[in-house]
């Protein structure tokens, strides 16, 4: 049927079939800033736009519902190349993170700012309580209504003020825009998904029914039959390639245990074949066509099945090969252990008044990007190109070349924009099979997770169980720490030593002690596959380890804040058990360079008005506070790498180049900002680009909280090269020496005679036919020490006892990140993670039933914190200490703040309630069954 | 999938296209047919969008409200200034997000029929009556309960409130895991308190059974009753009797031995909380 409506002030009329979705018909006539988060189940909000006025979200109307309608999607907002007040606004808060959402939170402001001007507080949540964003905590979105609102209104000039640090510095420690922040704010074709040209093909993928299980027989001929199906890719004709999907740096500590399609089925969801067709339709019914006769095997659902006697076995000597020894023993289904420690722990036991011994728990917890696991693969000439949403390009181009039998060469990895990341983005969950089909077959290929997919398929926390024990004495010491945690990696073993030994090395070295020991063992089960999230393991071990010395401090009567910081680590501190907790390697000692726990803790202290007890006018509902302290690294030192290159452009000004991947955390300004530092420019006048394996130098990518110290730190070192190039080239031009010189803004060296040249004046100089060539500078990075990042978190919540809701009242994150390169950006990380691990505390988890199939692989039943669910008084404060190991004294921000929000919750709600909940999510039933249990003991 | 989409021009059109097309259904906001986990999948849908019902009109007796009002405009309704709009505008708004509310209408949510629905328990309470057409040329008054409890097909027009007396107050409890889900269990209580004695009492609750239901044994234990100084003893009661009033089921969201204690907190909350405006002392 003919549809006529306005969109965006302009009448469209146009052909669509009576169930198109608005959003389909959208993209389909080009206005891509409609996105999909949720396939259309309507709740995530990221299809929003405007109808008649009103925000809706575009996956709920049928095209026809649009007769007659006014639209307006976010492209409205932009006047050709110029952003209106509105997007400037986003820019100049700080809330544009991957931008993602953004189009959506756009289109929400301009309705919102049309019926109230001048919105309140709570106007604006209720504005916003459709949109689900995991990157931001929401908060900077009041900043950046305040600030649309004001201009809008008549005061042109205003912003909000952010902190600011370095007082030596013209850039770094300031805020400033983020340097992608105005394509995604014009909603510019900038997402893998606004890539796809048509005659692509779609690849679906058909997934085990079974948790485990293996393929008698395979027949695709039905499906290889129906027109318009190019390709199927079953264990038959799968290349016989071992690999791991896991992006770390090679040799990786992570076993080879899978090949792109595997005769074993080993979890529900496991690849049984592949369908390449001309259309989802069509790949969809051709998945149906295929007949496959699955020999059903027991199957294992938990760490305590898994290490049974007798349990089955998931994988076997033949089918698994490592790097080096990672502890394993896959007769016992042991995929990963480490053990080691410091001192003596047992002498540490004898010397101690109380013994305190706990279990804690954590759950699998899904990444939930917005934007679910998507590339595109094409060829160009003989080379495969990958359009990917990447963290780790790098990576990705070894490892389809291995799986491909290829060199590196003939594979052209570009990373898009990424819609959220968090660490599922860190593994090869979906390329290589892309990848593979376009090498057969020569064409296009276009593959997108699912919602539910991306639930069952992606990535997940990995399920713990750790057991800690602490020694202490009455008077506060602690003479011993021991932590034996387990946990199940799933089907496959990606991260599965690292994300077990991080939970360790980011725990243990907070608490000063001479006698710690660790173990760690994980397993394989028949469960969806865990990897990498933001945090890295660290949230179950900061956990784990808070909590028992929360409850250490109760058993010998000691107040808890007085405990910590009577153990807590110190600048210039040894941390030795970092010898003892590589990865898979030994690891490198080192002291603590700076750290900001003391006042992080004062902080706090004074702003949650620790020591007053606040009671609730009704009787049922109890109010407590906790808190935690939380550490997180920079980087791995000795694993980790990265490198940049700096070109002078024709008129003096300079592009960067980086292999680091921005996950929208704002890596690009980091390294725009760094350099534009050390040059004396302006850094709006600097370009970067990044991820791009043909164009810019390797970087192992965006994990371990490298970012800002490796890939940042190969920029500064670039940077301090071309400075050493400018000086020479300027010499030259002064028929000087190079001592003395100075680079001056706005991009000039000055000798000490005061005479001047101008970096335009290098570069024709030096790009000329009688130049000595364009000025090119590299540098690269890779350290044995990296800034160690701390932190204390504070959580004041109300338990209502009748229900056994928590509500989190009062949420305060002081973190020291040495010098913030960039201040609004990195509030806005630590508002990100705390908000995601405050839903991880209370809320997220993944259910399965008895067969092992996920319960709520949707945004419907897995729920995840919106607007409304902010605390009321939510704030992230940045300390500043003096660091000297990563650029300009920088740490790392954002993988930290997921570490405080469990333990702190957990600790308020005992203060409150005097029950100790061990295992998050702390939802009500929960908190209500141990609160009755509680009341009858 | 869909295969038609009509448009009628008036009310009897669309019945009569219901009639003429079964294997369609009508649509209004579509926040629930056109979502992907929708439970229906018809055909096709005859559209409502041409047949008006968006007025909210006053009368000394009732207010009636167009089944295609949507639940952001009941988040607004200002007049008149009786506590139970307050209560309308209040079950509205905890419905969903404002993307869904801007779309969803008080005709479809009532359709759509929710075991946990955030409207009908409140409908409930307020013995709301529904205007509806059930095959062409015909036209009903049924209550909201008998609705439900029927095939919820015929096409609802309007939704009739009878404006209660200022003497009846309600009270809204309900417990979602976070701002945008679906209530686990919501408790309506709705009493009639003159000199804190309750003349009426209605109790309604979501998320206990397949719809929301009438608690009637909760209102007979609180009917006639004076309230000041016993809610302690009374909330006992209400505790007591409403393990067999309510029939939960075990599912991921929550298990039955919960449900049953989250109703009886809610309904404790609610029924305190309802006759703490009532003035009735503690």
């Amino acid at each position: 049927m003919i549809i006529n409506c306005r969109i965006n002030g302009k009448q469209a009329s146009f052909e669509a079939k009576s169930g198109e979705r608005a959003l389909d018909l959208l993209r389909r006539i080009g206005f891509l800033s409609v996105k999909n988060g949720c396939d259309c189940e309507g709740t995530c909000g990221t299809c929003a736009i405007l109808l008649n006025g009103r925000t809706v979200n575009s996956c709920l109307l049928l095209a026809p519902q649009l007769e007659g309608a006014n639209i307006e999607t976010s492209e409205s907002l932009s006047r050709g190349r110029e952003m209106n007040q509105i997007q400037e606004a986003f820019l100049d808060s700080g809330i544009v993170q991957c931008g993602y959402c953004t189009p959506a939170m756009l289109v929400a402001v301009k309705e919102l700012l049309v019926k109230k001007p001048h919105p309140t507080q709570d106007d604006v949540m209720e504005a916003f309580s459709g949109i689900i964003c995991r990157c931001t905590g929401y908060k900077q979105i009041f900043d950046a209504v305040e600030i649309a609102s004001r201009r809008l209104s008549g005061d042109i000039e205003y912003n909000k003020t952010h902190p600011e640090f370095r007082d030596d510095l013209r850039t770094v420690g300031k805020a400033s825009r983020k340097v992608d922040g105005p394509k995604m704010v014009k909603s510019d074709p900038c997402f893998v998904e606004d890539m796809v040209k048509p005659g692509s093909l779609y690849l679906k993928v058909l997934r085990s029914p079974h948790a485990h299980a293996r393929i008698r027989k395979i027949d695709a001929s039905g499906a290889l039959k129906l027109d318009g199906v190019e390709f199927v890719l079953t264990h038959e004709n799968s290349p016989d390639i071992l690999y791991n999907a896991a992006g770390q740096g090679f040799p990786e500590p992570s076993p080879y245990d899978r090949r792109i399609v595997n005769r074993k089925m080993r979890f529900v969801g496991d690849r049984v074949a592949a369908v390449a067709a001309v259309s989802i339709e069509i790949a969809e019914k051709a998945l149906a066509l295929i007949e496959v006769d699955y020999d059903i095997l027991p199957a294992v659902f938990s760490i305590e099945e898994a290490e049974a006697a007798g349990a089955s076995q998931i994988h076997d000597e033949d089918n698994v090969e490592y790097c080096f020894p990672i502890g394993q023993n896959l007769k016992r289904n042991l995929a990963a252990s480490a053990t080691g420690g410091i001192g003596d722990v047992e002498k540490g036991f004898v010397e101690a008044d109380v013994v305190v011994t706990r279990t804690y728990r954590t759950p699998h917890i899904q990444c939930t990007p917005l934007e679910p696991h998507v590339v595109y693969t094409y060829m160009d000439g003989d080379r495969l190109v990958i359009r990917a949403s990447t963290q780790v390009p790098w990576h990705l181009r070894r490892i389809v070349a291995k799986v491909l039998e290829i060199p590196e060469t003939r594979i052209h990895v570009i990373k898009e924009r990424v819609g959220g990341g968090f660490g599922a983005k860190q593994d090869i969950v979906l390329e290589e099979l892309a990848a593979y089909v376009t090498w057969k077959t020569g064409r296009p290929v276009y593959f997108r997770f699912t919602r539910e997919e991306e639930f069952v398929c992606s990535r997940t926390r990995h399920p713990t169980c750790t057991t800690v024990t602490v020694g202490a004495r009455r008077d506060g010491s602690i003479t011993a720490v021991k932590m034996h945690l387990k946990a199940d990696t799933g089907a496959y073993g990606p991260h599965c030593l690292t994300v077990p030994m991080n939970a360790c090395s980011k725990s243990l070295p907070l608490i000063r002690c001479a006698n710690m020991h660790f173990a760690v063992d994980v397993f394989y089960t028949n469960n969806v596959i865990a990897g990498a999230y933001q945090g890295y393991g660290a949230p179950a071990g900061s956990f784990a380890v808070q909590m028992a010395l929360a409850e250490t401090a109760a058993e010998i009567g000691m107040d808890h804040m007085a405990f910590i910081r009577k153990n807590h680590v110190r600048t210039g501190d040894r941390l030795d058990i970092l010898k003892v907790l590589g990865e898979g390697q030994e690891g490198i000692p080192q002291k603590v360079s700076s750290s900001g726990l003391s006042e992080c803790i004062d902080r706090g202290q004074v702003s949650m008005n620790w020591y007053s007890r606040e009671e609730s006018a009704t009787p049922h509902i109890r109010i407590g506070k906790g808190f935690a302290i939380v550490q997180q690294g920079s980087g791995l030192p000795g694993l980790d790498a990265a490198n940049a290159i700096i070109k002078q452009t024709g008129d003096g000004l300079f592009v960067v180049l980086v292999g680091g991947a921005d996950l929208g955390t704002g890596l690009d300004t980091v390294c725009v900002k760094v350099a534009a530092e050390i040059l004396h420019v302006d850094p709006a006048l600097l370009t970067i680009t990044s991820g791009d394996t043909d164009t810019t130098p390797f970087d192992v990518g965006a994990y371990a909280s490298s970012g800002t110290t490796f890939t940042g730190g190969a920029t500064y070192n670039a940077a301090m090269r071309m400075k050493e190039l400018l000086f020479e080239a300027a010499a030259a031009a002064l028929g000087t020496g190079t001592d003395g010189l100075v680079l001056e803004y706005p991009g000039q060296v000055k000798a000490p005679d005061g005479k001047k040249v101008s970096y335009d004046k290098i570069a024709r100089n030096t790009q000329s036919g009688k130049g000595t060539g364009q000025l090119i500078a590299t540098g690269s990075f890779t350290c044995e020490e990296a800034p160690i990042p701390y932190g204390a978190h504070f959580a004041k919540v109300e338990v209502n006892t009748l229900t056994g809701k928590v509500r989190i009242l009062s949420f305060h994150a002081y973190q020291d990140c040495g010098t913030p390169i960039n201040p609004d950006l990195a509030l806005g990380q630590i508002y990100g993670g705390v908000l995601k691990s405050i839903g991880h505390s209370l809320t997220e988890k993944l259910d399965f039933d008895s067969k092992g199939r996920c319960l709520n692989p949707n945004f419907i039943d897995y729920k995840v914190p919106t607007i409304k669910d902010l605390p009321a008084d939510f704030k992230a404060e940045l300390v500043f200490v003096d660091d000297h190991l990563g650029p300009f004294g920088a740490k790392s921000i954002s993988e930290i703040a997921t570490n405080g929000a469990a333990p702190a919750i957990s600790t308020a709600i005992y203060d409150a309630t005097g029950i100790w909940m061990r295992d998050y999510p702390f939802t009500a039933e929960k908190v209500l069954k141990t609160l009755v249990e509680a009341k009858e003991n | 999938m869909i295969e038609t989409f009509i448009t009628p021009a008036s009310i009897d059109e669309a019945v009569r296209a219901s009639f003429e097309n079964t294997g369609a259904a009508y649509l209004s906001g579509g926040t629930e047919l056109n979502s992907r986990a929708a439970k229906i999948k018809p055909a096709g849908v005859i559209s409502l969008s041409s047949l008006g019902l968006r007025d909210i009109n006053y009368s000394g007796e009732t207010i009636t409200i167009g089944a295609m009002v949507t639940l952001e405009d009941l988040c607004h309704v200002g007049h008149p200034r009786h506590p139970f709009m307050l209560a309308l505008r209040t079950a509205a708004s905890n419905i969903g997000n404002r993307n869904i509310r801007n779309m969803a209408t008080i005709g479809g949510n009532i359709c759509a029929c929710k075991s946990c629905s955030d409207m009908l328990p409140l409908l409930l309470a307020l013995d709301a009556r529904l205007q509806i057409h059930p095959s062409p040329g015909v036209e009903e008054t049924v209550t909201v309960e008998d609705y439900i409890a029927g095939p919820k097909t015929a096409l609802i027009t309007d939704v009739v409130l009878p404006v209660p007396p200022k003497s009846f107050f309600v009270a809204i409890r309900r417990y979602t895991r976070t701002a945008n889900d679906l209530a686990l269990v919501n408790v309506t209580v709705g009493l009639d308190v003159r000199d804190g004695e309750c003349n009426r009492a209605r109790v309604s609750i979501g998320g206990v059974a397949v719809r929301p239901v009438r608690i009637f044994e909760a209102e007979a234990a609180l009917a006639g009753q004076q309230l000041d100084g016993r809610l302690s003893e009374l909330s006992l009661r209400l505790e007591s009797l409403l393990p067999g009033a309510i029939e939960p089921i075990t599912d991921h969201r929550g298990s039955a031995e919960y449900k049953i204690r989250l109703s009886k907190g809610l309904l404790i909350e609610a029924f305190i909380a309802t006759a703490g405006k009532g003035g009735v002392a503690r």
